[in-house]
C-alpha cells in the first residue's frame, strides 16, 4: 500500500483488500477499502524510526510514559532533551533527568544535552559531561541565546570536534517576521534567516532547526531554509498541515529532513506517512538521516 | 461504519488546499474505507453572503449519486445576518441539510450573543446538532490577515448553558496550554450536555504536548458518549486522526466503535 504514497497524488498501489466482517458497514462501492486505514497503521508501525526531537522529564513527561508512546508508534529510539533552567545548577539538573531516563530505558531515550551559552565556561563543561554520560547530541536549544550569535561559537566548534549534531528550537511567528501582528516568540527566538547565517559560518557543523511544525509558518521555513544547504530540519510540531512534508521535500530535500515528534507522536508518524515519499525515500526520513549523523561519533543504531 | 464529523469542500485564502472537493475526498475516504463524512463547505467564513456557500454546496452534493450517500452536508449559518432564519430554513427543508456549523470567531460575534442563540434556538427545534471548530488554522502560523484568537471549552460551555437541550458537536476540540483553563462550571456543563468532541487533535498515547488534546481527558472527564472520530479533512494529513484512535489502547473495542460512528449515528439518527 505504502511504496509511494497515500496523500492522493502518486499513490496507485491498491491497498490489501479486508475481509468485511462489519455488519454495519453499507458502502459497497468499487474501490472502497473497508477498514483500509489498518493497513497503513500497520505498515507505519513498521518503519523503523529514530526521533531526533522530543522530551522527557520537561512538562511532566515520565521515562515511562515516553517510552510506552515510543513503543505504540513503533519508534525505536527518540533523542530527548529538557530544555530549561535559569542558572547553571538548575540547567545541570535538567540533564540530569535525561541521564536518568535513559538509564531507566536505554533501548529507547538517547540524551540531548541543555545549555545555555551565556554561562560559557560551565556550558562547555556541561557538555564534557553529558557527552561522557552517552548524551548524543545538543538539544533543544532554547529562545535564550539566538542560534547565529556569537556566544554559540565556542559551542558549535566543541560539537564539531565532537563529531555531534546540535538542534535548535526553530520558530518563525507572525509575530517574529511581522511586528504588531499575531504572537512572538521571545526576541532571541532563531528564526530561520539566522540558521542560514550560522551555516555560512560553519558548514561543517551537524545543525538541525528544530521542528518545521512547531514554531510558525512552515512555508516561510521551507522558503528561507532553502538557502542553507547544510542545515537540517527535523519534521516534529502540533502542526500537521497536508502539504507541509511535501513541500519540505521540494525545497529542503528528502536528505535534510529528519523524522521527529517533539511529543505529538501520532502526527510526527502521520504526516510522513502521508507525504508524497517513495519507500526509500520515507526511510531516509524515519530513521537513515538522522543515524547518519548519529554514525558520525558512533552513536548510531545498527 | 467509520463516520468522518469534520471535513470540508472550498477554499482557505491564506494557504493553498488540496482534496478540497468531494470527489477528491471520495477517493480518500474509499481508500481508508471511510463510509460518510460531514461536510461543510468554508467558503462560508469567508464570503459575506453565506448562503452561497451552502448553494454550492448543495450544487456540489447533487452532483454525483455517489456523494448523497456519501457526504452528510452541515451549513453555514452567520446569525448576524438578516437572512439567516431563511437561509436555514432552505437548507434544511430543501438541501436536506442535517447540522449547521457556526464560526463566531470569524464572523465577528459573541458566541452568547442574541443572534447566535437565537440561531442554536432554532437549530435545536430543527434537531439540527451545531458544530463549532475552536480555530481554523493554528495561530502560531497564521495569516496576518487570519483571526488572532480561539475559542476553549468556557466558551462553548458559555453557550451551552443557555441553550443546554440543543446538541453540539465541538470540533478541532483542545485546549492548547496557553489558553484559559476549563472550570469545574464548564466541565459539568459539557457534562450534561449532548456533546460530542471531535478527536482530530486528540493524543491517544500517555503523552501529550502543548498545543494539543489528551483522548484520555476526554474520555475520562466527559466519557465515552461523547468523542467522535474526525479528520479535518482537507488542512491536515489524512493518516494521523486514525493513528491516533488506533493507539489509543485505553480505549475498548466497544469506546471506539462509539467513537468511529455510533456516537455520531445516534445524534443524527442515521
Amino acid at each position: 500500500m505504502l511504496g509511494t504514497s497515500l496523500s492522493g497524488v502518486l499513490c496507485n498501489v491498491p491497498s490489501k483488500q479486508k475481509n468485511d466482517t462489519n455488519k454495519e458497514a453499507q458502502t459497497k462501492e468499487p474501490g472502497f477499502q473497508q477498514k483500509g486505514w489498518e493497513s497503513m497503521f500497520t505498515e507505519a508501525v513498521k518503519y523503523r524510526k529514530l526521533d531526533a526531537h522530543n522530551h522527557v522529564a520537561f512538562a511532566g513527561l515520565s521515562p515511562a510514559d515516553v517510552n510506552e508512546s515510543c513503543e505504540r508508534l513503533g519508534i525505536t529510539k527518540a533523542a530527548c532533551s529538557f530544555p530549561g533552567g535559569k542558572t547553571p545548577r538548575e540547567i545541570r539538573d535538567n540533564n540530569n533527568s535525561v541521564l536518568q531516563a535513559m538509564k531507566a530505558f536505554p533501548d529507547r531515550i538517547l540524551g540531548q544535552c541543555f545549555v545555555n551559552p551565556t554561562f560559557r565556561k560551565e556550558t562547555l563543561e556541561e557538555i564534557d559531561r553529558c557527552v561522557d554520560q552517552g548524551m548524543v547530541m545538543l538539544g533543544e536549544l532554547y529562545t535564550d541565546v539566538k542560534v547565529n550569535d556569537p556566544l554559540f561559537y565556542p559551542v558549535i566548534e566543541k560539537c564539531i570536534g565532537l563529531k555531534i549534531p546540535m538542534m535548535w528550537h526553530g520558530v518563525n511567528l507572525l509575530g517574529n517576521w511581522r511586528k504588531g501582528y499575531g504572537l512572538a516568540s521571545p526576541p532571541n527566538s532563531s528564526l530561520p534567516g539566522d540558521f542560514v547565517d550560522i551555516a555560512k559560518r560553519y558548514p561543517e557543523a551537524m545543525i538541525i532547526c528544530g521542528h518545521i511544525g512547531g514554531g510558525g509558518n512552515w512555508e516561510y521555513n521551507c522558503r528561507i531554509l532553502r538557502d542553507a544547504p547544510t542545515v537540517y530540519l527535523d519534521t516534529s510540531g502540533s502542526i500537521t498541515d497536508e502539504g507541509m512534508i511535501d513541500m519540505a521535500i521540494e525545497y529542503i530535500g528528502v536528505d535534510r529532513l529528519l523524522f521527529a515528534t517533539d511529543i505529538n507522536y501520532e502526527t510526527g508518524v502521520g504526516k510522513i506517512m502521508w507525504a508524497n515519499l517513495t519507500e526509500s525515500d520515507r526511510k531516509k526520513i524515519f530513521f537513515d538521516n538522522f543515524n547518519n549523523l548519529l554514525k558520525k561519533r558512533g552513536n548510531h543504531v545498527n | 461504519m467509520l463516520i468522518d464529523i469534520h471535513s470540508y469542500i472550498g477554499n482557505w485564502p491564506y494557504r493553498g488546499l488540496r482534496g478540497n472537493t468531494l470527489d477528491a475526498m471520495l477517493a480518500r475516504m474509499n481508500r481508508f474505507g471511510v463510509d460518510k463524512a460531514v461536510v461543510a463547505n468554508i467558503n462560508g467564513i469567508h464570503y459575506v453572503d453565506f448562503q452561497t456557500a451552502n448553494e454550492e454546496l448543495n450544487a456540489a452534493i447533487n452532483s454525483n449519486e455517489v456523494f448523497k450517500n456519501r457526504f452528510i452536508p452541515f451549513a453555514t449559518i452567520n446569525p448576524i445576518l438578516p437572512w439567516w432564519r431563511d437561509s436555514l430554513e432552505i437548507c434544511h427543508k430543501k438541501f436536506s441539510m442535517k447540522g449547521i456549523r457556526i464560526y463566531p470567531v470569524y464572523h465577528k460575534y459573541k458566541i452568547t450573543e442574541d443572534a447566535c442563540i437565537e440561531l442554536v434556538k432554532e437549530a435545536r427545534d430543527r434537531n439540527m446538532p451545531v458544530s463549532i471548530p475552536m480555530r481554523m488554522s493554528d495561530l502560531r502560523e497564521a495569516s496576518w490577515l487570519d483571526v488572532q484568537e480561539a475559542l476553549t471549552y468556557n466558551d462553548i460551555a458559555s453557550l451551552v448553558s443557555k441553550v443546554p437541550d440543543a446538541q453540539y458537536i465541538i470540533l478541532d476540540a483542545r485546549l492548547t496550554d496557553t489558553q484559559e483553563k476549563t472550570t469545574d462550571q464548564s466541565i459539568k456543563i459539557l457534562q450534561n450536555a449532548d456533546v460530542l468532541f471531535d478527536t482530530s487533535r486528540g493524543a491517544g498515547v500517555p503523552c501529550k504536548g502543548p498545543n494539543g488534546e489528551s483522548l484520555h481527558y476526554l474520555l475520562n472527564t466527559f466519557g465515552a458518549q461523547k468523542l467522535a472520530f474526525g479528520t479535518e479533512t482537507p488542512f491536515l494529513d489524512y493518516c494521523s486522526p486514525f493513528i491516533r484512535i488506533a493507539v489509543f489502547k485505553e480505549a475498548d473495542e466497544a469506546t471506539k466503535d462509539l467513537i468511529w460512528s455510533g456516537n455520531v449515528r445516534r445524534m443524527l439518527k442515521i
